[in-house]
């Protein structure tokens, strides 16, 4: 590690489009309003909300001596050809260990453009290229699934989640910590990538939270729950909120692409369409549901149709399947169409649950004890198959 | 279905003849001469060619298998002189309450029903003592020794999954056969 007091105040840094710099008292505005915000205030504990200025006047003052006295370096995130406030970061040095700690937030008019990713990328470089630092870490929340997806465009990888970690406000919050070394390579770590598909009509795309009102008006529907395993019924919005926190983890995981299907606009939810894949990543099960107003116009044969062409092309999967009740005849129709073969009827595949009458039961003989179970008819459509 | 926390350690099974039991450092030698050989490694996932190393890294990781996998593995042993006959697993799946049977028998003991009474004390313990719901059994559709096993268990031919496993880098088919706890055992 270089000496640190060499270096009087953390130089900018800059990659043409974004530039880092001094917090100035001109940004004092931009900055209340950014951190006025609900997502900084459910997961950027150490900044006060509601944020007033004499806050901001307060940061501005400390910050003058945060390198000097706790090697605590913090820039603020601007365009930089305009100036304006995108994101502020910071590196904690820990000079003990050689490693830093990187935190950030972005400004809610600045998000899904990459700005965060871009400032982390030079902060990163600067820590281990001219501090020569031996590691860096991020920590986010568990269900912050837009730092993660930060920590993974800028090659840091995930390395545990830390339980009970910090008290965020009132709650206690688990952490992901994310690592990286100075000798690691700084290419994006990838896992499953965030889908836009279209083909003019619909959209697939990640589930945001603000999806969950419309997600839980669709679930709350007994056909909803009686041809998908495991959806509760009734159906509530603290249900619908987990269901697009656990859609979050499985992209960021990369083990199940579950995506919103949306009209045209990508705003109206219509339904949801998920690829879970098999541990070897070779093979995945897709699965569905649409909203009741949104049935009988072909919107799952479409969403279908741009997913499994986005397995096969982009993720790379080799063997599709789709499993269903006997009784559910619309999700067998779906799949003759999509080209999928039938393969046969697994016999008590899944349990049964309490409350949900599925036509196409295994039949007990009279005087057995163990609950009946559901079958489940098999598809599937190998790559070789697929017309394209 | 029985709490699998309770189980730390998996039991001895056994019908008189041959014993499963949880597997042992001292079975390397035997258990690589076993996996290694050419009918094996055409039917099952295995490394190719299958090492000393290989054996005793499958047998290290027993324990860990079964805790954080739940996928019990067993070698069978000749109930008399204890030599070994073949090995045998179930992959469980808690949260639906099934499992997927595996079986290897060793060359010498082939054509004497090794494999048939392994599934049948696998298939015992696991509907008689755990209350599981369903298992199943899947096989290369020209394992004409595995169907019959398959058979002869009770198992009900289901279906055939298209292009469903990697065995040596090449995507081949499998069989799936069921047994339910309600239907007839053999």
């Amino acid at each position: 590690m270089k000496d640190l007091g060499d270096i009087a105040h953390p130089p900018d840094l800059t990659d043409g489009r974004i530039r880092l710099r001094r917090l100035q008292a001109a940004d004092k505005a931009a900055v209340v309003k950014a951190c006025n915000d609900g997502l900084i205030e459910r997961f950027c504990f150490r900044v006060p909300y509601p944020y007033e200025e004499s806050d901001f006047m307060d940061f501005l003052s400390y910050n003058e001596h945060f390198w000097t006295s706790e090697l605590i370096a913090n820039w603020t995130v601007v365009d930089a050809e305009s100036d304006e406030l995108l994101a502020m970061i910071s590196l904690d040095v820990v000079a003990l260990r050689q490693a830093g700690e990187i935190g950030y937030w972005c400004a809610p008019w600045a998000r899904g453009r990459g700005i965060t990713s871009a400032a982390v990328r030079l902060v990163r470089d600067w820590a281990f290229d001219e501090l020569e630092l031996e590691r860096l870490e991020l920590t986010t929340d568990v269900d912050n699934y837009g730092s993660q997806r930060v920590a993974q465009a800028a090659g840091f990888r995930r390395e545990g989640v830390m339980r009970g970690y910090l008290t965020a406000r009132t709650r206690r919050a688990d952490d992901v910590l994310f690592g990286m070394k100075h000798d690691d390579p700084r290419e994006p770590v990838v896992t499953l990538p965030d889908p836009r598909l279209e083909d003019g009509r619909i959209v697939v795309r990640p589930f945001w939270i603000e999806d969950a009102p419309a997600v839980q008006a669709a679930c709350d529907d007994p056909d909803v729950s009686r041809w998908i395993y495991l959806v509760p019924s009734p159906y509530t919005l603290a249900d619908a909120e987990e269901f697009v926190a656990d859609s979050w983890r499985g992209l960021v995981a990369g083990e199940r692409a579950r995506l919103a299907i949306a009209d045209a606009t990508g705003e109206k939810l219509l339904g949801s369409i998920s690829l879970d894949l098999f541990a070897d990543r070779q093979a995945a099960e897709i699965g569905y549901w649409i909203a009741r107003d949104a049935r009988r116009q072909g919107h799952a044969l479409a969403a279908a149709r741009l997913v499994v062409r986005w397995a096969f092309e982009e993720v790379g999967i080799q063997r599709l399947e789709i499993l269903t009740y006997p009784g559910n005849a619309a999700s067998q129709s779906l799949a003759q169409k999509l080209g999928f073969v039938r393969e046969g009827v697994l016999r008590g595949f899944l349990a049964v649950e309490p409350g949900k009458d599925r036509a196409g039961r295994v039949e007990l003989p009279a005087g057995a004890a163990l609950p009946p179970r559901d079958d489940q008819v098999q598809f599937s459509l190998l790559r070789g198959d697929w017309a394209g | 279905m029985k709490d699998l926390k309770e189980i730390e350690e998996l039991p001895e099974l056994s019908d008189g003849r041959l014993v499963l039991r949880p597997y042992r450092p001292d079975d390397t030698q035997a258990v690589a001469a076993m996996c290694g050989d050419e009918t094996a490694l055409r039917w099952l996932p295995m490394p190719d060619p299958y090492r000393l190393s290989d054996a005793e890294e499958w047998i290290a990781d027993a324990g860990r298998r079964w805790r954080e996998d739940r996928f019990a593995t067993w070698v069978a042993v000749d109930a008399g002189d204890g030599r070994l006959l073949g090995s045998t697993s179930v992959r469980i799946d808690a949260e639906s309450e099934k499992g997927d049977i595996g079986y290897l028998v060793e060359r010498s003991a082939r054509r004497g029903g090794v494999a048939t009474h392994m599934v049948a004390l696998i298939v015992g313990w696991c509907f008689d003592e755990l209350t599981m719901g369903r298992l199943q059994i899947r096989c290369d559709p020209s394992n004409e020794a595995s169907r019959r096993t398959i058979l002869a268990c009770g198992f009900q031919m289901e279906g055939l999954l298209r292009s469903e496993i990697v065995i040596r880098g090449e995507r081949t088919d499998s069989l799936v056969a069921s047994l339910l706890p309600g239907d007839p055992r053999p």
